[in-house]
């Protein structure tokens, strides 16, 4: 078999295979993991991710060890801030991913922002947070409110739900610092 | 190369859409977030209480409303002896606009059938009471107090989440 032969068939088997492994060259479709994604990236800073509660879902990129990798997530924003939410954390990939490099990007109405992702544990300000979520994806509001801790207990059969704080990545700003200005 | 491409293409949406038909009409349920045709398993005699049904996650619930069965994956939460299903915007507008036009549902818990009539809970204090338990376990937030609609602001995510409760057919 000639090497142009046998580039016809290896083609065609990476074609099959990148996106069964969640890798293709795309974003993610609905449930389906993609790989990179492709829109216009922002170059000015975000301090304020208010805008993001008008997008029920977003995707999300992260670097795996060979290819980037892409889901659609949810989110919400609180006072500012952006907050992304795993539901069963542990249990996915881009969340294994986004733990070994925090820099992911994410795609908010067509448009991509890098940020860095934050794994909180203790210091989850959990009312605000769980306010947020509740409005945005229930459409409900309580006299009191409060996220749980990350891990069930003994006997609790609720759901794991690992939460995640982002932050412009500031490496991204022409090597300016944020907060830095004299 | 280009032939190529076109091949690769052509592959990958045979793929595609092989999948798809199999999850729609052979898989026998649901499969993961992707909705299927009618449910397999074994018909069960149904329980005075469903508390025991509280150890899944999800259950399966099928409609015939359509000229073909629909399958799909709900959270639910067995409160008061019955099943409860919940629906919202992004993950069960199909379902429930299915179970709007006919009310009667199959559903498959652990490869067992039931036949079940969803009935909309509307009653502001019977969702109260049932939204603090499903918000905990599907979310992991505690709520207390008073439950109410949250004000949506022109833009805002038109969030919106039903509930329904299964009882038996007459």
């Amino acid at each position: 078999m000639t090497l142009r032969a046998a580039a016809v068939p290896a083609f065609l088997l990476l074609l099959l295979l990148l996106p069964l492994a969640g890798c293709g060259p795309w974003g993610p479709l609905g449930v389906v993991p993609g790989g990179p994604l492709c829109c216009d990236q922002v170059e000015e800073p975000v301090r304020d991710w208010s805008f993001s509660d008008a997008y029920p879902l977003i995707a999300i990129e992260t670097r795996g060890r060979f290819f980037r990798h892409s889901v659609t997530a949810v989110c919400v924003s609180a006072d500012g801030e952006l907050y992304l939410m795993a539901r069963r954390g542990g249990e996915k990939r881009w969340v294994h991913n986004l733990m070994a490099d925090p820099r992911v990007r994410v795609e908010i109405g067509g448009r991509i922002y890098p940020v860095r992702v934050t794994r909180l544990t203790e210091t989850l300000p959990g009312e605000p947070v769980a306010r947020a979520f509740l409005r945005k994806y229930v459409g409900l509001e309580a006299d009191e409110v409060r996220s749980l801790p990350e891990v069930p207990g003994e006997g609790d059969e609720r759901i794991e739900v690992w939460t995640f704080r982002a932050l412009w990545d500031d490496a991204t700003d022409d090597g300016t610092d944020d907060g830095g200005a004299s | 190369m280009k032939r190529v491409a076109l091949w690769g293409v052509t592959l990958l949406l045979v793929l595609v859409a092989g999948g798809a038909l199999w999850v729609r009409f052979l898989a026998g349920g649901p499969v993961g977030p992707f909705p299927g045709g009618a449910l397999r398993g074994e018909e069960t005699a149904l329980p005075a209480d469903w508390s025991f049904a509280n150890q899944w996650q999800y259950v399966q619930v099928e409609s015939r409303a359509g000229r073909l069965p629909y399958s799909a994956t709900a959270w639910f939460l067995a409160y008061d002896g019955r099943i409860h299903i919940l629906m919202n915007t992004f993950f069960g507008e199909a379902l429930k606009q299915r179970i709007d036009r006919d009310p009667n549902v199959r559903i498959g818990l652990d490869g067992k059938l039931y036949d079940q009539v969803a009935v909309e809970v509307s009653e502001p204090a019977v969702r109260a009471a049932l939204v603090a338990p499903l918000v905990r376990r599907l979310f992991a937030i505690e709520i207390g107090g008073t439950v109410r609609d949250a004000p949506r602001p022109e833009g805002d995510v038109p969030a919106e989440m039903w509930v329904y409760r299964l009882e038996d057919p007459a």
